[in-house]
């Protein structure tokens, strides 16, 4: 595990195998694997399912990056493990003032960890923002979709409030907005714009720092309806 | 919901034996996957089955089964011992308890329709006889599936619609226990909850009995009456669903608590108070001795290295005698202690 986080290390500068090493070592050690010494000299086999994350991080931090893209670090995790390792990355951001991109089905994590959220369906984004704000209050039919159909938002027993469908294969996009298929609040749009035009990014009316891509006139207004109604 | 015992499951055990090189020697080992658990299932009730991976969740599903053999207990459905049964015998409680599958994609044969695929456990058991076309289409029905779409083959659906295809297969046979493993894991979230209520739906008409596995904490919190919390082969904690989430007793049911990130923390909902705890689950091959999650728990003294805590009520002797009736709360700690404040309050709206 030391040669391959060494590796990585010699590609962008000119050092010996010995100070490499040394690197790779003094990494390891910081994301917290015991023993670094030794367990540099370890394969990955050898390693848990979170110490080989943990290695992968360090890899990923050894060249001091300004951008760190975290591609679903902790979905293959056991939950304490991935706590674990969501901590990790947050105090290693402050420690090296990375930024990170975290890409995540996992709604939860993203209000645990981000600062700001892109919420993305078919190929596109349909709703940004500050991460707690659309997840307190969404904007967008597919955010609100997303999070209504989380079984922590409902009673006990209750039905979950499911969006209707599935995604859309991206050979064959539908036309106009391609969550229209799915979308409960499109008979509210005058005319048949959700069918024809894909909506551009815009303010959401009444918030301030957040955008969508809906042609809802007021979005906000309309979901906060649907809410009580449920 | 009835209060006929449907499972009784006894001091279960599976322990794989395998041989393992050690320097020039070759040493017989064991991997104590199932080391000793009880539990019970009535009729209509829904029984929860959450932990790490290597905690033997699956293997307990796949000995409940008997898709795999005790080494160890005993397994009764109706009363009857089942434990040892040999495959002959096995036909009428296949009848009885099916199994639903994490993977809709390798859980299906590829190559046969999706009318070949309901219709075989039909033939097996002898149902619907000269009907199974029907009864095929009905099955389809239930779950939600364009009926007509019998001759097409899993690729032509999505993955929730094979999943449905998984869910109609055990239902063919007119179950009274389904063990749902993982179900909805493999899915999308906007299509989990689709899957999840058409679970209670069908729990529901049909008077299901479940054990439903999973490590979603939200989903078993949504969907089970009772949970057992298991650690390394054993069952650490164990009662209706209100007191393990609301009040765990178990340090290792609190941290898995804990652990799992909260949606509400974006709707301003104070962060609860974080335990976290250090390494990985250590391997089934060799245990630790005594307490299993003493290496991991920050209570842990030296009465935990050397007594097994046995699984008991925390507050008393009385229902610790009731558990086999149900209904109580027992964990396995030393020190148990209750924790309220692990999960948040979710205000409802509406």
């Amino acid at each position: 595990m030391g040669g391959q986080i060494a590796e990585a290390y010699r590609a962008h500068n000119k050092v010996s195998k010995q100070v490499a090493m040394k690197r790779a070592v003094e990494m390891l050690d910081l994301v917290g694997i015991p023993n670094p010494q030794r367990r540099a000299n370890s394969y990955p086999h050898e390693f848990s399912g979170g110490m080989r994350q943990r290695a992968m991080i360090a890899l990923g931090l050894v060249n001091n990056p300004k951008l760190l893209i975290a591609d679903e670090p902790t979905t293959a995790l056991d939950v304490t493990v991935q706590a674990q390792i969501l901590d990790l990355v947050n105090d290693l951001q402050k420690e090296f003032g990375s930024a990170v991109i975290l890409i995540t089905h996992d709604l939860a994590v993203v209000a645990e960890t981000a600062d700001d959220i892109l919420v993305m369906y078919a190929g596109r984004g349909v709703e940004k923002g500050s991460a707690k704000e659309v997840l307190a209050q969404p904007s967008h039919p597919y955010t609100y979709g997303l999070l209504q159909s989380l079984p922590s938002h409902s009673e006990d027993l209750e039905e979950l409030k499911a969006i209707k469908g599935t995604p859309p294969s991206l050979l064959n996009l539908p036309s106009g907005c391609s969550f229209h298929p799915r979308c409960e609040f499109k008979t509210q749009v005058e005319g048949d714009a959700c069918w024809t035009v894909l909506p551009e990014w815009r303010p959401t009316p009444g918030l301030s720092n957040r955008e969508i891509r809906c042609h809802l006139t007021d979005p906000v207004a309309t979901l906060q309806h649907d809410e009580g109604v449920r | 919901m009835s209060d006929k015992t449907l499972l009784k499951v006894t001091d279960l055990q599976r322990h794989f034996p395998f041989r393992e090189v050690q320097g020039l020697k070759m040493v017989k080992a064991t991997v104590k996957a199932v080391d000793g658990i009880s539990f019970t299932v009535k009729e209509g009730q829904t029984l929860g089955l959450v932990g790490e991976s290597g905690c033997g969740k699956s293997t307990t599903s796949r000995l409940v089964t008997r898709l795999d053999e005790p080494t160890g207990g005993t397994v009764e459905f109706e009363g009857r011992d089942i434990t040892h049964l040999k495959e002959h015998e096995l036909r009428e409680i296949r009848r009885n308890v099916q199994m639903i599958f994490q993977d809709p994609y390798s859980s299906l044969n590829p190559r046969q329709t999706v009318g070949a695929i309901l219709t075989t456990p039909l033939r097996v058991h002898g149902l619907h006889k000269g009907k199974e076309k029907a009864r095929v289409q009905e099955l389809l029905a239930l779950v939600g599936l364009n009926p007509e779409h019998i001759n097409r083959y899993p690729s032509e659906f999505s993955g929730g619609q094979r999943q449905r295809i998984g869910i109609a297969r055990a239902l063919a046979v007119e179950p009274k226990l389904i063990i749902a493993d993982e179900p909805v894991s493999a899915l999308d979230v906007s299509i989990q909850a689709q899957v999840m209520n058409l679970l209670a739906k069908l729990r529901n008409e049909l008077d299901l009995a479940f054990i439903f596995v999973a490590h979603d904490l939200g989903v078993v919190r949504h969907f089970c009456d009772q949970v057992a919390v298991m650690y390394l082969g054993k069952i650490v904690e164990y009662g209706d669903k209100k007191k393990i989430y609301e009040a765990p007793e178990h340090p290792y049911t609190q941290a898995l608590l804990s652990a799992a990130p909260d949606i509400n923390v974006a709707r301003g909902i104070a962060p609860k108070e974080r335990i976290r705890l250090v390494g990985d689950v250590p391997s089934p091959i060799d245990p630790p001795s005594g307490c299993r999650f003493r290496t991991r728990c920050w209570k842990a003294q030296d009465i935990c290295a050397q007594q097994e805590p046995p699984l008991v009520s925390a507050t008393s002797e009385e229902s610790t005698r009731t558990f086999r009736e149900g209904g109580v709360h027992l964990q396995a700690c030393h020190f148990p202690e209750v924790k309220t404040d692990l999960v948040a309050e979710v205000e409802h709206s509406a």
